[in-house]
């Protein structure tokens, strides 16, 4: 589902250049829930937004869904994104000026979908993550682990086949970080999503299919 | 999508009370002044309003000779324009009336001064005033020297009781007439047909029989359609030759320009010759975007701040796979609902100062206001100023890397 041959990252300043990732090898088949992990700075997030088509990768190629990325322009990245991957952030990153059904409509905006389907989509995957009483809620007025449940609604209404979470838990008690994980590991069993998830947790870490372990930009396992 | 820009646009604007009143105040207050000069304009150069006989006429204020020793500027006189002016065959119509004398009327006791204009019965036909009582006078009327007035309402106020006025008598230090019509004052035509009362120019024979060529009569020549202007002045050319032969002894240079409204606003104010009334159109749009570039630039920099203060967003919209295209147009649309929001308080302000300047009597002869035309225009004036202060900001934001945007890194 996602391939990366000998991906590696540096990243130039003026004065110093930093080896972020190096010699990376991964093949992340259809329908895994696999984890990274890894210390602060040992090139986790790099490697999450190399395979979320949000950074270009210095050297090695990647592939998504069978394509190559290396020959596709801004546009078609772009498109590749918005039908294949769903995001979910530590920081939830929703638009506090959009009400919490807007926010899921989100994606839709950018394919073709008229204003009527993009909101029986976003109500349904509202439902599916147990929100459908706060629809009309802004995402200030809701708890962290709701708008993290936003968030993966948002993540999940185009009906992607990889979601990629970055510390989709980071900001959350415990109970809420259980109900988090919960919600992916049931859209990975029963929908077949493609699942990779960077955590800190060795606990949901250890839930998932296979953990890659960085240190230092280099895979260790 | 575009219900979705508008929607968060006015979120955001409600949101940053503080950016949006500060943007508003410079927008509104900007085409505020050009709404109002718009106007002012569009009343000056099409007296009587588009569409009237008045816009199209053409209009002869003004003879310039030149001697070996002695040059002359003045208005034309009365028989020049009788002669010459008059015979016209291009045009469907001539009128000759005279520029505003001080006559003074005496009720009980106070002083009541008053502008009065000598005009052919012509005058009517093409300024097209209404009547609030009575009528203009006729041909015969003129023919036979009556003494008739049409008054204004300001001069019927001031004189006379309450009341039907048609028949009555006003006497005045240049004579007794009889009134014949009233017409409105708020909507005087122009300058070109301002008084207070006006009476049959063969009531004056200091004006009628002046032999020379300058004096103080004006003319006013009504074209049959708009594109007949040019052929109307070069039979009026024709007769210039007549008179320059007849004054070659004396005269070596004698000009008699027949110009549009525009035209001639565009010699009084900068003294140009053929063609500028273009020029002042060019001049005034240059002024007009010049005026507008430093409430504009302001507008840039709020919005780069505005729209940088949401780079999550932006890294969030990338993400999901919102092309640089839709990002955009996004924020465009936000900057071109402020303008509109801008431009409609700005009609509103427009319309107060207007109302205020019509009162006051600055231009006692104009009755400014926002007409269909000058609100299109504005629309257009708005819509500019929206896309062009939030097209640079929208395409600088729209280049931001996704990872960075959502750091909420923008530099």
């Amino acid at each position: 589902m996602i391939r990366l041959n000998d991906v590696a990252k540096v990243y130039h300043t003026s004065t110093i250049e930093t080896l972020a990732l190096r010699d990376i090898n991964i093949d992340v088949p259809k329908g895994a829930f696999w984890s990274i992990m890894g210390p602060s700075g040992s090139g986790k997030s790099t490697l999450l937004n190399l395979m979320g088509l949000l950074d270009a990768p210095s050297d090695g190629d990647i592939e998504v869904g069978g394509r190559a990325v290396r020959s596709l322009g801004e546009k078609d990245r772009a498109q590749l994104r918005n039908r294949s991957i769903g995001f979910v952030f530590q920081s939830f990153h929703l638009i506090n000026d959009l009400s919490v059904v807007d926010n899921v409509e989100l994606p839709l905006l950018y394919r073709k979908t008229s204003a009527g389907e993009r909101r029986k989509l976003a109500l349904a995957a509202l439902a599916k993550v147990g929100l459908s009483t706060r629809t009309r809620h802004f995402p200030t007025q809701l708890s962290g682990g709701q708008c993290q449940r936003v968030a993966i609604a948002r993540a999940i209404v185009g009906e992607p086949e990889i979601i990629l979470a970055d510390e989709p838990t980071g900001n959350l008690d415990s109970v809420m970080s259980d109900e988090i994980l919960d919600i992916l590991l049931g859209l990975n069993r029963n929908e077949n999503t493609t699942i990779v998830m960077v955590t800190h947790n060795q606990e949901m870490a250890n839930k998932t299919q296979r953990v890659i372990r960085l240190f230092d930009g280099a895979q260790v396992a | 999508m575009l219900k979705n820009y508008i929607k968060i646009a006015v979120k955001v604007l409600l949101r940053q009370k503080f950016f949006t009143v500060v943007s508003l105040f410079g927008i509104s207050v900007t085409l505020t002044i050009i709404f109002v000069v718009v106007a002012m304009l569009d009343t000056i150069v099409t007296p009587g309003g588009r569409g009237s006989k008045l816009s199209r006429a053409l209009f002869v204020e003004q003879i310039a000779l030149e001697g070996e020793d002695m040059s002359i500027q003045s208005p034309p006189s009365y028989t020049l324009l009788d002669q010459h002016l008059r015979p016209l065959t291009t045009p469907e119509m001539v009128s000759i009336h005279s520029e505003p004398r001080s006559a003074t009327v005496y009720v009980g006791g106070s002083k009541v001064d008053l502008d009065l204009k000598y005009t052919d019965a012509e005058f009517w036909d093409i300024i097209e005033m209404d009547f609030l009582e009575g009528g203009p006078y006729r041909r015969p009327q003129v023919d036979d020297a009556d003494a008739v007035a049409v008054i204004s309402q300001r001069t019927r106020n001031e004189v006379f009781d309450a009341g039907p006025v048609v028949g009555r008598f006003l006497e005045t230090t240049l004579g007794t007439f009889r009134v014949v019509g009233v017409v409105p004052s708020g909507q005087m035509p122009g300058h070109t047909a301002y008084a207070d009362l006006w009476v049959p120019i063969t009531q004056s024979a200091a004006i009628t029989a002046r032999s020379e060529v300058w004096g103080s009569a004006l003319g006013i020549v009504l074209p049959r359609k708009d594109g007949d202007s040019d052929a109307i002045k070069s039979e009026f050319e024709k007769h210039l030759n007549q008179v320059r032969a007849e004054l070659s002894d004396k005269y070596h240079k004698v000009e008699c320009p027949l110009a549009s409204q525009l035209e001639m606003f565009a010699q009084e104010n900068l003294g140009g010759g053929e063609g500028s009334g273009t020029l002042v159109i060019a001049a005034f749009i240059g002024l007009t975007i010049l005026f507008m570039l430093l409430p504009a630039m302001n507008l840039v920099n709020m919005t780069i701040s505005r729209i940088y203060e949401r780079s999550s967003e932006i890294g969030v919209r990338k993400a999901f796979g919102a092309p640089a295209s839709a990002l955009v147009w996004q924020f465009v649309i936000e900057n071109v609902v402020l303008t509109l929001v801008g431009g409609f308080l700005a009609v509103i302000m427009s319309l107060i100062t207007l109302n205020i300047l019509n009162a006051s009597g600055v231009m006692p002869f104009a009755h400014f206001s926002l007409n269909l035309y000058v609100l299109f225009y504005s629309l257009l004036i708005c819509l500019f100023f929206g896309v062009f202060s939030g097209v640079l900001p929208a395409y600088r934001m729209s280049r931001l890397h996704p990872v960075q945007a959502l750091r909420g890194v923008t530099a």
